[in-house]
């Protein structure tokens, strides 16, 4: 769907412009998520969150605008692929939000730091999450359907991880304050991963389907 | 060769071609009317003495052919044939200006049912129209009483000024081979059509309004279609360049109405506003008058050139009259909020208000002045 016009690099195409502003938008996502995964000391020296944030939803809507101009003058050409860039950037700016909820948990407690079950855990499905930035950039880019169908594959199991992570929080009598915050970490990091995976359902499922299960 | 560069290269060749036919079609007009000898150009000259009747007959045959260019290319190729004065012509060059921009107002009723997007559309659409009207309410008397003064009127004597600029630039003789190479098929087609004056009217009325719709929608393919990177970097920038991208598009496309209406569902849905739109429109209106102007070429006639460059002279110091000034800028966008507020209200005031402004009024007094 995306491929064509990438490689073309159409001159004149308004679309290549939205194509490469979502990966832009992508990769600030990427950022944002990679900081809240880190010590907060660090977190706050390599990234803005909040104009990572501010520029991703600013970019939400040049994307929109774009695509809009687009059907204005050329209804007739890439349609599909201009109504699913509404969809995908939609996704891209929940991710955002979602880094940006992370990074204010951080502020209460520090996730990933500590020797626990719940910081452990929170430290796998963040790594489990963070590779799927760069398939989800390959498979936008190349049109790639298979690494598109990975991504989706693994949102499967970033979901079981993240349930026994709720289990495993709500098993621990200790900590209540701690629970709260690592129960809501574990939906964040579930809605990343979905949204990931609806970017990546792009390429794989018809523009009905997008978002939805593996066609 | 690729497909698609052969295909661009196929609707450039087209569109020469297409060109060609125009211009052959605006020199049977000023052939036919010569045809006709005297008593005919009298009756037409006596009939456009009015000034006000010269106006609403343009206004009225703009929006009948949906372009100001067949109206404005008809009057060029009548002062050519010596069937009007240019004194005659310039009312209906203003008229023309009003009727085309009927295009996008009837564009912006394709959001009748949605109220917000059609309130933000017909502004979008309208303040041409507004822009138009007050333009021709200070200028068309301007016009009259500076020729009742001087003995010749603001436009004309900057167009002929104009005019005289670009004959000793060498303007005419740069336009002359493009009279040499019409020529031919004028004559040609002359013969043909056994030298009657009324049926060369028709075939060449019928021509000019042909050659200039595929004109259109050649262009339109070749250059709207490919405008898009350029259209979202330029309506998003300052006053001056969005309104040179109007000439340019305009220019491009040889239609005002195509430029102006593409923009409208973009207003509609609020993408762009009202203060960004108006420079571009303004653009359009000078872009349109390349038409007439080439036509006047074709001719190789001086007071047809004259008229295309009252044309340009009249859309130029309609802006530099309203434009730059804030307070009087803002009254053309006053007025199609306005007027749009009201119809999103009631919808039916806007098919009143094109009824009127279009269609009776013109019809109406040229009826009664008649």
């Amino acid at each position: 769907m995306f491929k064509d016009i990438i490689e073309t690099r159409k001159r004149t195409a308004l679309l290549y412009d939205a194509i490469e502003e979502v990966i832009t938008m992508i990769e600030r996502a990427e950022r944002m998520f990679g900081a809240v995964g880190q010590p907060l000391d660090q977190q706050e020296l390599a990234v803005d969150i909040d104009q990572e944030d501010r520029d991703i939803n600013a970019g939400e809507q040049l994307v929109r605008r774009m695509v809009m101009q687009h059907l204005v003058i050329n209804p007739d050409q890439d349609l599909s692929t201009s109504l699913a860039l509404i969809s995908i950037v939609h996704d891209v700016e929940r991710m955002g939000d979602y880094a940006k909820s992370l990074a204010e948990l951080n502020q209460w407690h520090e996730l990933c730091s500590g020797e626990g079950p719940c910081p452990q855990l929170y430290r796998e499905i963040h790594g489990m999450i963070t590779p799927l930035f760069p398939q989800v950039l390959e498979a936008l880019r190349e049109d790639n359907a298979a690494t598109g169908s990975q991504v989706m594959q693994q949102h499967e199991q970033i979901k079981v991880r993240t349930d026994e992570f709720v289990a495993v929080v709500m098993d621990d009598d200790g900590a209540q304050r701690e629970a709260v915050l690592y129960t809501l970490a574990s939906r964040f990091l579930r809605r990343t991963s979905a949204h990931l995976s609806n970017v990546a359902s792009s390429m794989t499922n018809p523009l009905d389907r997008i978002t939805g299960k593996e066609a | 060769m690729k497909r698609e560069t052969l295909q661009f290269w196929g609707q450039i060749v087209l569109i020469v071609l297409v060109l060609y036919a125009f211009l052959v079609s605006i020199g049977l007009l000023g052939g036919a009317f010569k045809l006709f000898g005297k008593d005919l150009a009298h009756q037409l000259i006596e009939m456009t003495s009015n000034p006000l009747v010269g106006l609403l007959a343009g206004i009225l045959a703009t929006t009948l052919a949906q372009s100001s260019s067949t109206t404005t290319s008809i009057a060029v190729g009548m002062v050519a044939g010596g069937a009007l004065t240019i004194e005659g012509a310039i009312p209906v060059i203003m008229g023309a200006n009003i009727g085309t921009s009927v295009t996008n107002t009837l564009v912006s009723m394709g959001h009748i049912t949605r109220k917000e997007e059609f309130r933000r559309a017909l502004a979008g659409a309208t303040v041409h129209d507004f822009f138009n009207l007050i333009c021709v309410i200070i200028l068309l008397p301007a016009e009259l009483i500076t020729r009742a003064w001087f003995g010749v009127g603001y436009l004309q004597w900057l167009a002929t000024w104009l005019t005289g600029v670009f004959e000793g630039a060498g303007g005419m003789a740069f336009a002359s081979p493009l009279k040499i190479v019409v020529k031919p098929a004028v004559n040609l087609l002359l013969d043909l059509l056994g030298k009657n004056p009324t049926l060369s009217i028709i075939v060449a009325l019928v021509l000019m309004y042909l050659a200039l719709k595929f004109l259109v929608d050649l262009a339109k393919g070749v250059v709207v279609q490919r405008s898009e990177r350029y259209l979202h970097r330029y309506l998003f920038s300052t006053p001056l360049l969005t309104m040179a991208f109007g000439v340019v598009m305009t220019v491009l496309v040889q239609s005002s109405s195509i430029t102006t209406s593409t923009i409208i569902p973009l207003i509609g849905a609020g993408i762009l506003t009202l203060e960004q739109v108006f420079p571009y429109t303004l653009g359009a209106n000078i872009g349109t008058t390349v038409t007439a102007m080439l036509a006047s070429l074709a001719t190789g006639n001086i007071a047809a050139l004259i008229v295309a460059f009252a044309h340009l002279c009249f859309n130029l110091t309609g802006i530099l009259l309203v434009y730059p000034l804030e307070p009087i800028r803002r009254i053309p966008m006053v007025m199609a909020r306005a007027l749009a507020k009201m119809t999103s209200r009631n919808r039916v005031y806007a098919f009143v208000y094109v009824g009127l402004v279009f269609y009776l009024i013109p019809l109406g007094m040229i009826f009664i002045w008649r």
